[in-house]
């Protein structure tokens, strides 16, 4: 079935009248000029000098030196996200050093070093040993985005939701307002973990998973992300967790079975994966987590966009109970 | 010989390059693989431009764009951040542009029959006082032709980010001209 923006998303569905009429109206504003190439080597001859002739190759020689004696590097200075090593020096631009400033397209190697990393003004990361991150985009009061590569980042985020992004080799994590770790290798196995607020996972595939605080969620290589699961679940329901994600037969009924209203969070994100099984899936989670009013399975059977906010009550839920058990004294 | 004639058959049947291929291959001097990397973003770049500067201006930009990117493409440290590495850079040369004048919705040079020219800039102008996030993204969907999955490749935002984009911004988008959504009709009948 189609959702009503797929005409807006890729053209497929029902053409929306209102988004064609835009189409057709703004298409003349499209840019269809070729490349320049007068104006690339205008640029180019600038300098012409530089081109070739003995001056230029002491002048380039002496300019290396006076930067290998320099302590601003590409990563001193200028714009992009400042990091600190807290112990050694970590790997900038092929340079060690103790702090700098990561530029877009920078990369940062903590190596055996730990460092802190500061997400524009919104927020730091903490990055354990062995971790690589790419700045992938910085604007002022506009989109952040680091690409993990691999290791473990502890990110804190105050800012509103969808400013900062991390994507990793297998899924995208878009913070909505919080603190969560993520470790993960080069493969795109690993796993997040949610501390407070709630973030959004979506891989390739088309579902986008919601793991707010008090959760754990598995990511995958190749995979979409796998079912997040509170850090108190009980064990019957991680092993069913960890079956349903291997395909072995009948693990969603066992997982259906154990699951108790603490886990509705893992079953309304069983539903979001499980288009198929979508109404035995609703139909126990009604049981642990009923619908918000205005709600119903057939309604959300006939119109999947309306799982959102029978998600959204589960989520805030689990986000304050995630809150209360923080603030709750030890036993 | 008949290597080379496995090379010329290879060459015609090859698959798209993938980016970072060509990428490496404009860094290494390729103008050929430049000009692809053109023709693959131009749009991407037009639509960033244009939702900071005047129509008639943007596609001066986009050369400029361009001919910095070349220059610069040197010290792109990581190729697969090339799509945001290269917005970036047609943003800050939009705000450079536009620094100490207002963006304006004038549209000299658009040949487009009159009444329509002025609804195009009611549209225009209503796009550009969107929120930043859904600004480029409609554009680059309305404008520029690209769908959600283009622009995401293109801009280096995640397919859900784009999707949200899409969406909520064309909420607003509807309210600002006073189109009735269809979500809206189904909710009222």
């Amino acid at each position: 079935m189609s959702k009503p923006d797929d005409y807006l998303w890729d053209r497929s569905g029902p053409a929306d009248p209102e988004v064609q009429r835009l189409e057709e109206l703004l298409a003349p504003l499209a840019h269809d000029r070729p490349l320049d190439e007068l104006r690339l080597r205008r640029r180019r001859r600038r300098a012409p000098w530089i081109v070739g002739g003995a001056v230029a190759v002491v002048a380039a020689v002496a300019l290396v030196l006076v930067l290998r004696a320099s302590p601003r590097g590409a990563c001193e200075g200028g714009a992009g996200f400042a990091f600190t090593a807290k112990t050694g020096t970590v790997g900038c631009a092929n340079e060690q050093v103790a702090r700098g400033v990561l530029p877009v397209g920078g990369v940062l190697d903590t190596g055996d070093a730990t460092a802190e990393l500061a997400i524009a003004n919104i927020g730091t990361a903490e990055l354990a040993a062995n971790t690589r991150v790419r700045l992938d985009r910085s604007e002022t009061n506009q989109r952040q985005q680091i690409h993990l590569e691999r290791g473990r980042m502890h990110a804190r985020v105050t800012a509103p939701p969808r400013i900062f992004a991390v994507t990793t080799p297998s899924t995208s994590v878009t913070d909505l307002g919080c603190e969560y770790t993520i470790e993960i290798d080069a493969n795109g196995k690993g796993w997040i973990e949610v501390q407070s607020g709630m973030v959004e996972l979506e891989s390739s595939a088309p579902a986008v998973i919601v793991a707010p605080a008090g959760t754990r969620a598995r990511m995958r290589e190749g995979r979409a992300p796998s079912l997040p699961v509170s850090i108190t679940a009980s064990g019957p329901l991680r092993d069913a967790v960890l079956a349903w994600e291997q395909g072995t037969p009948d693990a969603l009924t066992a997982l259906l079975a154990v699951a108790t209203p603490d886990d509705a969070i893992t079953i309304v994100n069983a539903a979001v994966l499980n288009p198929g099984e979508r109404e035995r899936v609703l139909t126990r989670l009604a049981v642990l987590a009923p619908p918000p009013d205005g709600v119903t399975i057939a309604g959300v059977i006939a119109d999947p966009a309306r799982l959102a906010r029978w998600r959204d009550a589960i989520v805030a839920e689990q986000v304050v109970r995630a809150l209360e058990d923080a603030l709750a004294p030890t036993k | 010989m008949l290597i080379e004639l496995i090379f010329t058959i290879a060459a015609y049947v090859a698959p798209v390059q993938e980016l970072p291929a060509v990428v490496i291959a404009a860094r290494r001097g390729d103008r050929q693989a430049f000009a692809e990397l053109y023709r693959r973003f131009h749009r991407a770049v037009h639509g960033v431009v244009l939702a900071r500067v005047r129509y008639h201006e943007a596609a001066d930009l986009v050369q400029d764009v361009f001919a910095i990117a070349l220059e610069r493409l040197p010290q792109l440290a990581e190729v697969a951040a090339f799509p945001g590495w290269l917005l970036a850079i047609a943003r800050n040369r939009s705000i450079d542009h536009v620094r100490g004048q207002r963006p304006t919705d004038e549209l000299t040079e658009v040949s487009i029959e009159a009444p329509r020219s002025a609804e195009v800039k009611q549209v225009l102008a209503a796009l550009r006082a969107l929120p930043e996030a859904y600004q480029e993204t409609l554009i680059l969907r309305l404008v520029e032709g690209l769908t959600g999955p283009e622009i995401a490749e293109q801009t280096g935002l995640s397919p859900g980010s784009v999707r949200v984009n899409l969406h909520r911004g064309m909420k607003l988008l509807r309210e600002k001209l006073g189109i009735a959504s269809e979500e809206a009709d189904e909710q009222a009948g």
